[in-house]
């Protein structure tokens, strides 16, 4: 009786594993279905070009004509290229000025919104809006506040005696002043993610280290910036990877010049493609783009990671 | 409490304060240097366009004229602008509307429901975050081309529907939903599209709320895919159109300057009205 029983029970479970099965295929087949839009654009738009764009810097030939498969001999091109060669140099020199300055000018603002008692949403508020601007609007301001001629800077620079100075046209300058414009149109961003990362940070620690005597710079260096790591990571990683991919900015105020001065690997890529409809090569050197950010984002993740937990 | 430490409490609190003072004195600064640049912008649009440009430079333009605005609306290129306008706007509301729908769905699914290759495909999907659009630029313009979607409005909207971080972020803040709620709907009797419709989504809203401001800016701002994928200028977007001014008309300040501001407007108006939600955003995207 009792093995009959037995033997029910265990034709029941597989029973209920066969109709599991199959109803777990069916309810995935409906999932699929209903993701289906999404995962295609994402597909045609994002997954199959990344690959595609791998073939391509492997191959030669126009933008919309056949292809033909040529190896690497690109890569060898693209370094053997001295504007490549200067645009990598250019983008590496605005992502080592332009990362750490923003980073550490959102990181001061921020630290000061959160001792003040008031007014915190009011400056968060004002910091960020630079970076709902467009940036092409953003950099003709720029281009105007920059101006030889006319412009506020080389007007408060004439107050003090100094000559007027052509900050995009000259060819030293040139990228200084692209950084400060993408500092003061991004730094917000991270004041805001900062600030809510300070808003986590438990406030007795902070008060704590106050009773035992601790100065409020010394709280900032040794507790309050430790605990914002992870955050600070975030900031560093995101910093990265749009000061690599600099372009708007370059197309508006100078197209790359003077002399490819200021030319960014993403603007020879764009320029390389759409002007000298050269795509192979222009392949070639977003992966090189790629490559590199890749790299980087991984080596700061590593860099920054913490055991700090809060 | 003795009086030596009552002494070093007050003048710890005045200190504080002193510093307080210094801070907000220089957060006037930085918030003064952030917003000067926009407020040369706009007396440069009121300065009148076929006179030199005021120097020294003002922020309050000497005779104040709309003139720049009404070329820019009404005399350029037979209304060239307005096209413009017209353009982002529809672009924009479109892309938000079918954006939102497809993001949340797929999100809700991700979040919410078991599946075969679950795992896999979501990984796949967030693999293109980190990719730069200058990656992809060159075998998408292909795609479009292909499909014969050149200089058409469907190759702005039709990539722009799903995006991984859309679908990242509405992962992240259904999953923060308790179960609970959806199975009560099912108890109920109510069916999936009504779970989705009429628990998920109002549940969601604060998601929704951030993500369809994100997208909103992202996609009135986009710059290099419409300058990649539209060739005539009646159907250029507003950066396009305005890069374009700007490299044409290199002295008219006052025109492209009008034109910036009439561009920057709707974004300053949705930035003052939902302020919180931007950071809302910030914050789903980076603390979580």
């Amino acid at each position: 009786m009792g093995e009959i029983r037995r033997h029910v029970r265990v034709g029941r479970t597989t029973d209920r594993v066969m109709l599991r099965l199959p109803r777990q295929v069916r309810q995935s087949l409906v999932v699929y279905a209903l993701l289906s839009p999404a995962l295609i654009i994402i597909a045609t738009f994002s997954f199959i070009p990344l690959v595609w764009d791998i073939l391509l810097s492997l191959s030669s030939g126009g933008m919309l004509g056949a292809t033909k498969f040529v190896g690497f001999s690109n890569f060898a091109r693209a370094v053997h290229d001295p504007l490549f060669l200067l645009t990598l140099r250019n983008t590496i020199e605005y992502a080592v000025l332009t990362v750490p300055t923003a980073l550490i000018c959102g990181l001061i603002v921020a630290l000061m919104i959160s001792q003040l008692p008031r007014f915190r949403g009011f400056f968060r508020g004002t910091v960020y809006f630079p970076v709902v601007v467009p940036i092409v609007i953003a950099a003709n301001v720029w281009a105007y506040i920059a101006n030889r001629d006319f412009g506020p800077v080389n007007f408060i620079l004439g107050l003090a005696g100094i000559p007027h100075i052509d900050w995009l046209g000259n060819p030293t300058l040139a990228i200084p002043a692209i950084v400060m414009e993408e500092v003061w149109r991004g730094f917000g961003f991270y004041v805001i993610v900062l600030s809510a990362a300070l808003l986590a940070v438990p406030r007795e620690v902070d008060e704590a280290a106050r009773i035992d005597g601790a100065t409020g710079l010394r709280v900032a260096w040794s507790i309050t910036i430790p605990l914002l790591r992870p955050a600070i990571a975030f900031c560093a990683v995101m910093a990265t990877i749009w000061n690599f991919q600099i372009f708007d900015v370059v197309y508006v105020l100078t197209q790359g010049g003077p002399a490819g001065a200021t030319a960014t690997v993403s603007w020879y890529v764009y320029e390389q493609a759409f002007q000298a409809n050269n795509p192979g090569i222009a392949s070639t050197m977003s992966i090189f783009l790629l490559v590199m950010i890749l790299a980087l984002s991984l080596a700061q993740l590593r860099f920054f990671r913490s055991d700090v937990e809060y | 409490m003795n009086r030596t430490e009552q002494l070093s409490t007050t003048h710890r609190k005045r200190l504080l304060s002193f510093w307080q003072a210094v801070f907000l004195l220089l957060l006037l600064g930085v918030s003064v240097a952030t917003v000067v640049p926009f407020l040369f912008m706009a007396s440069t649009s009121l300065t009148q366009s076929f006179t030199m440009m005021s120097y020294p430079p003002t922020l309050i333009p000497k005779n104040p004229s709309l003139d720049n605005y009404v070329l820019i609306l009404a005399r350029f290129q037979d209304g060239l602008f307005l096209h413009w306008f017209v353009n982002s706007a529809a672009l924009t509301t479109i892309v938000v509307v079918g954006s939102l729908l497809l993001n949340t769905l797929a999100g809700y699914l991700f979040a919410k429901k078991q599946f075969i290759g679950r795992e896999l495909t979501f990984l796949l999907i967030l693999s293109t975050i980190f990719v730069p659009p200058a990656v992809t630029l060159i075998p998408a313009f292909r795609v479009v081309v292909a499909l014969h979607l050149y200089n058409t409005y469907a190759a702005i909207i039709l990539p722009a529907l799903a995006s991984p971080i859309g679908i990242f972020l509405m992962r992240q803040f259904i999953s923060t939903l308790p179960n609970e709620l959806i199975e009560a709907g099912k108890i109920d009797g109510a069916n999936e599209v009504q779970i989705f419709l009429q628990i998920v989504i109002p549940l969601s809203k604060p998601g929704i709320a951030a993500l369809g401001i994100f997208t909103t800016v992202s996609s009135w701002n986009g710059f290099l895919w419409p300058l990649v994928v539209l060739r005539s200028a009646p159907m250029y977007t507003l950066p396009v159109g305005i890069a374009s001014l700007a490299g044409e008309f290199q002295v008219n300040y006052g025109l492209v300057m009008a034109g910036s501001v009439l561009t920057v407007l709707p974004m300053l108006l949705i930035y003052l009205a939902f302020q919180s939600y931007f950071v809302e955003g910030v914050r789903l995207g980076a603390v979580k």
